[in-house]
């Protein structure tokens, strides 16, 4: 019986899942996003939250909201940050939207992309076993010494440290409620939350603001060190 | 004396400059007249004399209809002149400004702001006193009509006519036109002339530029005969807004004098004004908008011919579709026939866009992959008509064609009507079941990495509290078994397996090689606490052996497995 209990929210949310699937198929794309939506609110796991956020990212492509998809896609590789189809319709999405790419290729570029490629927990295995590796240069050295191991300590040193780069980075990120600019021509941020407050800068579409603060109707968010208020239906929450 | 002469001669000419230099600057404004007739230019000259350090300041007044030209000049002259012994040395620098009235009246002038010699001045001390009046001679001699639509949309060509002409019956030797518009309108692009808009004859505009003129046949007005010509500019309305034509000009004038020599004829000019109109720019409305509009707007004609119309299937068809009109013919969007479905049985495989004046011409290549096809279907494209002020669908005529079918596969066609795609990777209907990777927690990796070198350090002291196990001697140690191995491989002789086993159980019980050299191994595994008793059997039979065999076999030596088997057994028994 307590098996079956336990059983009952899989067995619901792969009953949505499904019939999302099914009203995907049948380019019922606003039902489908619908039903996904309901399946993330009960997900748990982060790998099947990222597969949810994908395919809500596929529904809002087919709906032709791009902006929304980048959302989406994004907020999947967040959880998921290796999927190679989350970057393909990513990317897609990016150009469908009008925004430059999200990986241009160049060096920034690519060594951001290396060091978000894990996610926090893989960051902390990879700096478990990088630890481990230098705990056994460590005890060589200790219990044989000579220059070999004392070599092979630095090294062992090194390789945590490299090691350390995704878990720093998740680190100095933590905390952090980052929010894209989904509304088509950008939005304008002010200095209030109201509409006639002055308009302080333009956030364009794309662009990512950190959260602040929020009031019903309005999200206070930070951008390049300012502080702004932008209409909630502007932005999109990246961290689901 | 010839020295003398010229030093007399010298001493004005060098003295005068500095003479004149330091007479005080003059600045003088004034226009060349009072009274002028509308129509006509009036210069404003601007003298600054005594020195050459001058400049005027903008910008320049603004007064209600009248229009000041750019500035022309500085003009700098200098001139020394020596009359009865006194030598002048005259620097001008001077400025001319044309001031163009656009209605009669009377007006004032303000005084003009110039630096001289470092100082800021105005000139002149009151304000200018400037009299316009109509030149009713010309207004009866002549006329000139302009000629715009109203309003207009956004996108939508228009043409800018204007008529002008004198009365035949007076002599009239030269003429041209004065258009304060001409080449400023803002929120507009200047289209290329029709073949309507092109003239027989040239006309200066402005003093600088020149355009064609189309005479046109005499008529009667008020009276006279006119001789009459005609000019057409067309445009296209980029923005909202209004465009505002300020009043134009047509000077006629008959030479009274012809010039001789460097001065010029003397000619007796008239003048007919238009009167100032203004074009409403209004935006294409969004109410009625088709998705597919292209953009076009006016009134459009499409045509449309094939270059074949009996073919078999595979072969590719030239359909070429002309629009003309009234148009924005250069910036509409043609169609994209890949895009519609009454062409999905034509893969479109290249498109050849020319655009001119009063034509817009787009040949389509198409390969024709359907033998059922009965004819090339019309070419639709949207407009917005200004006319109705509603959405127009204008298609060309559909073209009967016959497609004859082909045995077996069309070479050619996959690869020239397939492009590659893009689309989306397909959403992922397989749950991922599971935690994945589980966190270790960040606080718990800190705790061992911060650890470490203190385990490590601990670790280490202890260590060496029985000596540096990277000492010479630990090293002799630890690699003793490795070396037997090696020296045994080698020995030919029990004499020098004994010396290999004697240094390797040296090395393991740290003590020097000479101390195995004899000894008693009874006595010493008896001493010796902890060491096996067949350790020490072993240890003795083996030293026995080696040694009968280096005295009396002719030094054979042993098998070395079984020397490496004891030196195990050692290891094993308390030697490790």
């Amino acid at each position: 019986m307590i098996a079956l209990l336990t059983a009952l929210p899989l067995l619901f949310a792969g009953d949505l899942d499904e019939r999302a699937a099914e009203a995907y198929r049948a380019q019922d794309y606003p039902t489908a996003a619908a039903l996904w939506e309901q399946a993330l609110a009960g997900a748990k796991w982060p790998g099947e939250r990222a597969r949810l956020l994908y395919n809500l990212g596929n529904g809002a492509y087919r709906r032709e909201q791009y902006l929304e998809a980048v959302g989406w896609y994004t907020a999947s590789l967040r959880l998921a940050p290796r999927d190679g189809d989350a970057w393909k319709n990513l990317e897609l999405a990016r150009s469908s939207a009008e925004l430059e790419p999200a990986d241009r290729g160049d060096l920034a570029a690519t060594a951001r992309r290396l060091v978000s490629s894990l996610t926090r927990a893989e960051a902390e295995w990879l700096l478990l076993l990088a630890l481990l590796g230098w705990a056994a240069c460590l005890a060589g050295e200790a219990l044989r010494g000579g220059r070999t191991w004392r070599r092979l300590c630095w090294l062992g040193l090194l390789a945590v440290l490299v090691a350390g780069v995704p878990l720093g980075w998740h680190l100095w990120h933590a905390g952090e409620r980052p929010l894209m600019v989904v509304q088509g021509g950008g939005t304008q941020g002010r200095s209030e939350p109201r509409s006639d407050a002055t308009a302080l800068r333009r956030l364009e579409p794309g662009a990512v603001v950190l959260w602040r603060d929020e009031l019903p109707g309005w999200v206070g968010v930070r951008a390049d060190g300012t502080d702004l208020w932008v209409r909630e239906r502007a932005v999109f929450e990246l961290e689901r | 004396m010839r020295a003398l002469l010229a030093l007399l001669l010298l001493v004005p000419i060098l003295g005068a400059p500095a003479a004149a230099q330091s007479r005080e600057p003059e600045v003088t404004v004034q226009l060349a007249t009072p009274l002028v007739r509308l129509g006509a230019a009036v210069p404003l000259q601007v003298t600054v004399e005594h020195t050459d350090d001058a400049q005027l300041l903008g910008p320049l007044p603004e007064v209600d209809g009248l229009l000041f030209g750019q500035p022309i000049g500085p003009s700098v002259n200098k001139a020394f002149s020596l009359v009865q012994g006194v030598a002048t040395h005259r620097v001008t620098v001077e400025w001319s400004i044309r001031v163009r009235p656009t209605r009669a009246g009377t007006f004032e002038i303000p005084p003009l702001r110039l630096t001289v010699a470092g100082e800021e001045v105005t000139a002149p001390a009151a304000p200018m006193q400037l009299e316009v009046i109509e030149d009713s001679e010309g207004a009866r001699r002549g006329y000139f009509d302009l000629e715009v639509p109203e309003r207009v949309f956004e996108g939508q060509p228009f043409t800018i006519e204007a008529r002008f002409g004198f009365d035949q019956s007076q002599p009239v030797d030269r003429h041209d036109l004065y258009l304060p518009w001409w080449k400023a309108l803002r929120g507009v692009i200047e289209l290329e002339p029709t073949v309507l808009d092109r003239g027989r004859d040239r006309i200066v505009v402005n003093d600088r530029d020149e355009t064609d003129i189309e005479p046109l046949r005499p008529f009667e007005r008020d009276g006279s005969v006119m001789r009459a010509f005609q000019f057409r500019s067309r445009y296209l309305a980029s923005r909202p807004g209004t465009l505002q034509l300020g009043a134009s000009t047509y000077r006629f004038g008959v030479v009274l004098e012809r010039g001789r020599g460097f001065s010029r004829d003397r000619v007796q000019y008239y003048y007919a004004q238009s009167d100032p109109v203004e074009v409403e720019v209004v935006p294409v409305p969004e109410e009625g908008r088709p998705f597919e509009w292209s953009g076009a707007v006016g009134s459009l004609d499409v045509s449309r011919r094939v270059d074949r119309r009996d073919l078999q299937e595979g072969d590719t068809l030239q359909l070429t579709v002309s629009w003309t009109g009234e148009a924005n013919l250069a910036f509409l969007d043609p169609p994209d026939l890949s895009r519609l479905d009454a062409f999905s049985g034509f893969r479109l495989v290249g498109t050849t866009d020319e655009s001119f004046a009063d034509e817009r011409r787009v040949r389509y290549d198409l390969l024709c992959a359907d033998p059922d096809i009965l004819e090339v279907p019309p070419v639709p494209l949207w407009t917005f008509d200004p006319e109705t002020e509603a959405y127009r669908l204008v298609e060309s005529r559909p073209v009967p064609i016959r497609v004859r079918a082909v045995e077996g596969t069309i070479v050619g066609f996959e690869e020239a009507g397939a492009p590659e795609a893009v689309d989306l990777a397909d959403v992922n209907t397989t749950p991922r079941a599971g935690a994945g990777v589980l966190p270790l927690g960040g606080a718990a990796l800190a705790w061992t990495g911060a650890g470490l070198p203190l385990a490590w350090l601990l670790l280490r002291t202890l260590v060496r509290r029985r000596g540096d196990p990277a000492g010479p001697e630990a090293r002799r140690r630890r690699l003793a078994r490795r070396r037997l191995a090696r020296e045994l491989a080698s020995a030919a002789s029990a004499s020098a397996q004994g010396a290999a086993l004697a240094r390797f159980l040296a090395a393991r019980t740290r003590e020097p090689e000479a101390a195995w050299v004899g000894r008693d191994v009874e006595a010493w595994a008896a001493a010796r606490e902890g060491l096996a008793p067949e350790l020490a059997t072993a240890l003795v039979e083996v030293e026995r052996e080696l040694d009968q065999r280096a005295w009396a076999s002719e030094d054979q030596p042993l098998e070395a497995a079984r020397l490496l088997a004891v030196a195990d057994q050692v290891l094993r028994g308390g030697l490790a």
